[in-house]
């Protein structure tokens, strides 16, 4: 493992272009945060700063990290295009690697690219959250910070997703048209053809769900503590997923299935093609 | 044991098809250790193929074939083999150093070695330039430099010095022969007649995907040295020459015969076969064969 590790971190830290795009998700990100906190809509009984909040700020901000998602995925089909287009899969299988390692050696890039997604959301949540909150109240710290872990989850999610495509057609470039039509409109069309309770469990619909839209106004009109303690935060995020069918932990159940089948197919490709 | 051979590899009536052309059609081979076994044939004659195969890169649809005498179909990441299949394979953007690194964390090698498969291949100099930086013939050395980092016992080469200048033909030959003189066992795929002469002491040829001729290289390719003779009846030599064991083939050309000797067959035994028959030879002259008229005679 640590020696596949080792191979992907030479491979990664050197490629311009994955320096330029996790800096231009950061940047993004940041920006879009640091705009969104600069709102100032004044309407009576609305405070949109409660957003910047514990806990409301990880729903808030997994939300708007989730946006961003696409470019992870983009970013992992071009890593492994590339290991076609160089034909250096082919050199790593002439010089020893099992088919499964080149695998695993991209899960291992998946994880550090979502941990990476999971740093960025928990550190600049904490600090709009410090700013914004009025002291360090911890059970409201931890109360829904769970959702870090959803988005960690929705971010593998998309990048398998992205991996099983390329691996699939083997050129980045459509793979990531295909990416992106998968999301809109391909799957939304196919979905329609089918029982509303049956849509839910499409792939980029669960994948989609995990982190739902905050619920904006009801989040702005409690602007006291008392308010906000009393409704249960687990409860919001319920209500956004009630919509969509499913409760949150069997949506994380299903996508956790989804990735272990893409999983599977990535591998019988890997395993039956030739290289 | 020490009579018996070590047997690195054994291919046993492989066969690959892409869509309705075969590429290898039911191909048996055999490579001891120590030699240097050249595969031989035209364009699309099915050598990296065969090559891509017993690397693990493609699956075969029937046959097998095994690594130093282990059966199954897969080889083993401990065994040493080092390979360089068509094209050089590295990332443009990485520097030749660290592409390497990437192979020996790949080969388990240790990293001063490449230092070592730089400096044989004479791409020390360029070691921090990014691989996109070269030149065919300096990706074609890489490609032999990352084939003998971590020292393998096995060394498969696809065309070694396809892209190279003379001077670099040249190199990787002398690479090659050195490798073997070390007791390395190379296999080696060309279309180049001469570069598997001047190497290779075995060799097969191919063609379609079929195995026409396999053996030691001397035999199968320098064997037996050709005439040109002639005779006042010239039908009475031929017939008694085709009925002979000292020649392998006799062409007629107007009134002259271009006869191919078996084995060491002398010029004067065969004037000596003539005389016997009583017949005198008018004209006795040795023929250089060339090379390349007698592989073309066998894919032919």
């Amino acid at each position: 493992m640590r020696k596949l590790l080792n191979i992907e971190l030479i491979k990664l830290l050197n490629y311009r272009s994955f320096r330029v795009i996790l800096g231009l998700h950061l940047a993004m990100f940041s920006l879009l945060v640091f705009v969104s906190s600069r709102i100032d809509i004044t309407i009576p009984g609305f405070d949109t700063s409660n957003l910047f909040k514990f806990p409301h700020v990880w729903d808030f901000f997994a939300w708007i990290a989730s946006w961003f998602n696409l470019l992870l995925a983009i970013l992992i089909i071009m890593l492994t295009g590339n290991e076609f287009a160089y034909r250096t899969y082919r050199q790593h299988l002439i010089d020893g690697l099992d088919r499964s390692e080149l695998l695993k050696g991209k899960l291992l890039v998946i994880i550090i690219i979502s941990v990476y997604g999971f740093l960025l959301v928990f550190l600049s949540g904490m600090i709009y959250g410090l700013a914004y909150s009025k002291g360090l109240n911890f059970e409201l710290f931890f109360s829904n910070i769970g959702i870090l872990f959803v988005y960690f989850l929705q971010s593998v999610a998309y990048m398998v997703v992205g991996l099983l495509l390329v691996m699939l057609l083997r050129t980045p470039a459509l793979s990531i048209i295909l990416f992106i039509l998968l999301r809109f409109p391909l799957e939304p069309i196919v979905r329609s053809f089918f029982n509303p309770a049956v849509r839910p469990f499409f792939p980029m619909k669960a994948i989609g769900g995990l982190t739902p839209m905050p619920e904006f106004l009801s989040i702005s009109a409690e602007n006291t503590y008392e308010t906000l303690e009393g409704a249960n935060a687990l409860n919001l995020s319920e209500m956004g997923l009630v919509a969509h069918g499913l409760p949150l932990y069997g949506q994380v159940l299903l996508v956790t299935t989804y990735i272990a089948v893409f999983l599977v197919i990535i591998t019988s490709l890997l395993i039956r093609r030739d290289m | 044991m020490q009579f018996l051979k070590q047997m690195i590899l054994e291919i046993n009536q492989l066969t690959k098809h892409y869509g309705r052309i075969k590429a290898i059609d039911n191909l048996s081979l055999e490579v001891e250790k120590g030699q240097v076994y050249g595969i031989l044939g035209p364009n699309g004659s099915g050598k990296t193929t065969t090559l891509s195969v017993i690397m693990g890169v493609i699956h075969p649809h029937s046959g097998s074939f095994s690594w130093f005498g282990n059966t199954g179909k897969c080889r083993d990441r401990q065994m040493k083999i080092g390979g360089l299949i068509e094209v050089p394979s590295f990332y443009p953007y990485l520097s030749l150093v660290k592409n390497l690194k990437v192979v020996a964390y790949i080969k388990n090698a240790p990293f001063d070695d490449i230092d070592r498969v730089l400096k044989i291949t004479r791409l020390y100099h360029r070691r921090h330039s990014p691989y996109r930086t070269l030149s065919l013939g300096m990706k074609q050395r890489l490609s032999i430099a990352s084939v003998m980092l971590g020292n393998p016992e096995v060394m498969v080469l696809d065309e070694p010095t396809n892209g190279l200048d003379p001077e670099g033909i040249a190199e990787v030959r002398d690479i090659i022969q050195k490798e073997a003189e070390l007791g390395k066992t190379i296999i080696l795929a060309s279309h180049i007649l001469a570069e598997v002469e001047k190497v290779c002491t075995h060799a097969a040829v191919l063609k379609d995907g079929v195995l026409l001729a396999s053996g030691r290289v001397d035999e199968l390719l320098g064997s037996g040295q050709a005439f040109l003779i002639s005779a006042p009846d010239i039908e009475k030599l031929e017939a008694h020459l085709v009925n002979s064991k000292i020649i392998k083939s006799v062409s007629r050309r107007d009134d002259e015969l271009v006869v191919n000797c078996a084995g060491s067959t002398t010029a004067g035994e065969l004037n000596k076969f003539a005389f016997d028959h009583d017949i005198i030879l008018t004209k006795l002259t040795p023929l250089k064969k060339s090379l390349e008229s007698q592989f073309l005679e066998l894919v032919k």
